[in-house]
């Protein structure tokens, strides 16, 4: 009996021996499973995953409808996406892959019994033989659809986002379908006075990476209706803040506008008027310019350019990859026309105006109503038709796009895909686009692409 | 070696005020590229991760950036082999036919385009994609991006992630960061 006990016991010591060091042996298992189970996914995905480098690369080429849905494909792919490099990235390059693609962001109101004002985006390839060009409508939210909702010019492209200027003052990406209207301002007239008109200009803050709106008013005396000349209110709208603030910097003294320019001059963080000054009798034209980052004005002197303003037009415009100011000039009148460029040869020396080159008479153009890129301008044509101009094309130098606007309405911009999104700095919110198909065109049945909503 | 002897050269004038020093070397490097490009009849050999060797002409060897700047900077020893652990010889004959075909084939590139990348399937063009990336391949690099954005294009998350097989992992983060991530999911 004793050997029988003595046995069970040394036997259960041994099991007991055995045991132990499994059950130890255990507790480190699972955890070294574990690591070995992610070291694999960790190699298994060094091999499926592409490096963050060549993934933006990738999805630089996409448009932004695309992206939007790349999105929600993954954690690290939004991470991306929403990356402040990624977006500037992509505004740099994504627009400037295909050369001889030309996309316009156009407004322009078809009938002239209404106020109505249509957004379109029109599309062309420079190499196509049959010249087709494709369009398709953008349509504001519904409540933007009354008789009195209007927009006369844009102001953009700046990072792919767009203002119209009308009633009301809209802020758009058109790629991104934002379409945000602009808060109510609280500033009021002086008592005795009112604002009739308003001048607006749009830019980017890179000191404060905030977009800014200004806006200059004129006064008029309630009394007589009589304008009071020289004296300007300007407030400025901030994006991030998403309000209007009165600006205490004044308008120089004395300068009047002639009106808004329809082509964006956005150059050195300032926006641009084109002005004059009365001297003695004798108008003199200048430049209006307001510093987005400093929030000052400044006067630029402008020679003699043009005999006088009846029978010369001068439109600003950027010029040298939106380096300075330029002003074509172009007679009032006359079926065909031709034109002088100036430009200043160094933004900040009011002296440096030159006559850059002149172009011999062209047919079909009237009036300059946006700007392209380096030397290529849109212009109307005197049946009110959109017309493309490209002074240094060898081929096609001209390009009638088919679209009319009554009234000189129309107005063209170049359109830029951005992911620069409205939406997020704040809590507001901001209305999307329908996008449609159609495009009531009162001189022609154009093809329009199918461009559906993702 | 022509090329040591620059580099003794680089050496010697390191003494010399900075900007004359980098104006020197910039004109060596001229002279070491004009060198390696007047050694036409010597073809450069590459070892791929699975011990096949290639001798590639230095006409194939420029579009290879990273390769020709391995060259053209640390004076490597062309006699020897030089290795490239992550590709393999499938891919780089892929890569050599590519690059022969850009250059001289101009009348049906478009059509060797199509056939080359019909050849391909998705695990083989991602491969190929990143040892484009590793060799610094400009011509490969942008058609293979190119193709993979054609291939994409107008498609669901869903075909997306299938195609690159990533793991959806929006559900479980969106919880946890609802406010944030609502934002792109109402953008879509």
């Amino acid at each position: 009996m004793p050997t029988i006990t003595m046995f069970l016991i040394c036997f259960l010591l041994s099991l007991l021996l055995f045991l132990i060091p499994t059950k130890i042996m255990k507790i480190p298992c699972p955890t070294l499973t574990m690591l070995r189970v992610r070291g694999k996914q960790e190699m298994v995905g060094m091999e499926q995953y592409l490096p963050r480098e060549v993934l933006s690369n990738i999805l630089t080429r996409l448009p932004v409808k695309d992206l939007l849905k790349c999105k929600c494909v993954c954690m690290s792919w939004f991470d991306l996406l929403t990356d402040p490099h990624f977006i500037a990235n992509y505004y740099a390059v994504h627009n400037n892959l295909q050369s001889q693609e030309k996309h316009l962001l156009v407004i322009r109101r078809p009938f002239s019994s209404a106020l109505k004002t249509y957004i379109s985006v029109l599309s062309w390839n420079v190499n196509d033989p049959k010249k087709h060009v494709f369009s398709y409508d953008l349509n504001p939210p519904c409540e933007f659809n009354s008789k009195h909702k209007y927009w006369t010019e844009i102001l953009g492209p700046c990072n792919g986002l767009y203002l119209l200027e009308g009633n009301p003052n809209v802020l758009m990406n058109p790629s991104l379908r934002q379409f945000r209207a602009l808060p109510q301002s609280h500033v009021t007239s002086p008592i005795g006075f009112y604002f009739l008109t308003d001048y607006a200009g749009f830019g980017f803050d890179p000191k404060t990476s905030d977009y800014k709106v200004v806006v200059i008013k004129d006064l008029w005396l309630k009394e007589t209706d009589e304008r009071k000349l020289g004296y300007w209110t300007a407030e400025l709208f901030s994006l991030n803040s998403n309000s209007w603030r009165k600006l205490n910097a004044a308008v120089p003294f004395s300068t009047e506008i002639r009106g808004s320019s329809p082509v964006y001059t956005y150059v050195n963080n300032c926006c641009h008027w084109w002005g004059f000054v009365d001297e003695s009798g004798r108008k003199e034209d200048v430049v209006l310019a307001f510093n987005m980052v400093n929030e000052s004005f400044r006067k630029i002197k402008v020679p003699s350019l043009r005999s006088s303003s009846k029978d010369e037009s001068a439109t600003l415009a950027p010029f040298n990859e939106y380096g300075t100011i330029g002003v074509i000039v172009y007679p009032v009148r006359g079926k065909e026309k031709s034109f002088d460029v100036w430009l200043m040869k160094d933004y900040w020396d009011e002296g440096s105006w030159v006559k850059q080159y002149s172009v011999e008479p062209v047919e079909a153009i009237h009036k300059v109503v946006g700007y392209y890129g380096s030397n290529q301008f849109l212009w109307s044509s005197s049946n009110n038709g959109l017309v493309w101009y490209d002074c240094e094309a060898e081929l096609e130098r001209i390009k009638d796009l088919e679209v009319c606007g009554t009234n000189g309405s129309s107005r063209a911009a170049r359109y830029m895909e951005s992911l620069v999104s409205l939406k997020g700095r704040n809590e507001f919110s901001c209305q999307f686009f329908h996008v449609a198909r159609l495009i009531p065109n009162s001189i022609d049945q154009r093809e329009s692409s199918n461009f559906p909503i993702c | 070696m022509v090329i040591t002897a620059k580099g003794k050269e680089i050496l010697e004038i390191a003494e010399e005020p900075e900007y004359v020093m980098l104006a020197k070397v910039e004109d060596l490097k001229m002279d070491m590229l004009r060198i390696v490009e007047e050694e036409e009849i010597k073809k450069i050999r590459l070892k791929t991760s699975d011990e096949a060797t290639f001798e590639v002409e230095p006409s194939i060897l420029k579009e290879m950036k990273r390769v020709q700047s391995l060259i053209n900077t640390e004076a490597i020893d062309t006699s020897v082999a030089i290795p490239l652990p992550n590709i393999t010889s499938r891919n780089l004959s892929r890569i050599i036919d590519f690059c022969w075909e850009h250059q001289y084939n101009t009348e049906n590139l478009e059509e060797f385009k199509g056939r080359f990348l019909k050849s391909l399937n998705h695990q083989e063009l991602k491969e190929l994609l990143l040892a484009a990336n590793y060799l610094n391949i400009k011509t490969l690099f942008d058609f293979l991006c190119n193709s993979f954005t054609d291939l994409i294009q107008n498609e669901s998350p869903e075909f997306i992630r299938d195609f690159f097989n990533i793991l959806n992992d929006t559900n479980s983060v969106k919880s946890m960061h609802a406010p944030a991530f609502q934002g792109s999911i109402d953008d879509d």
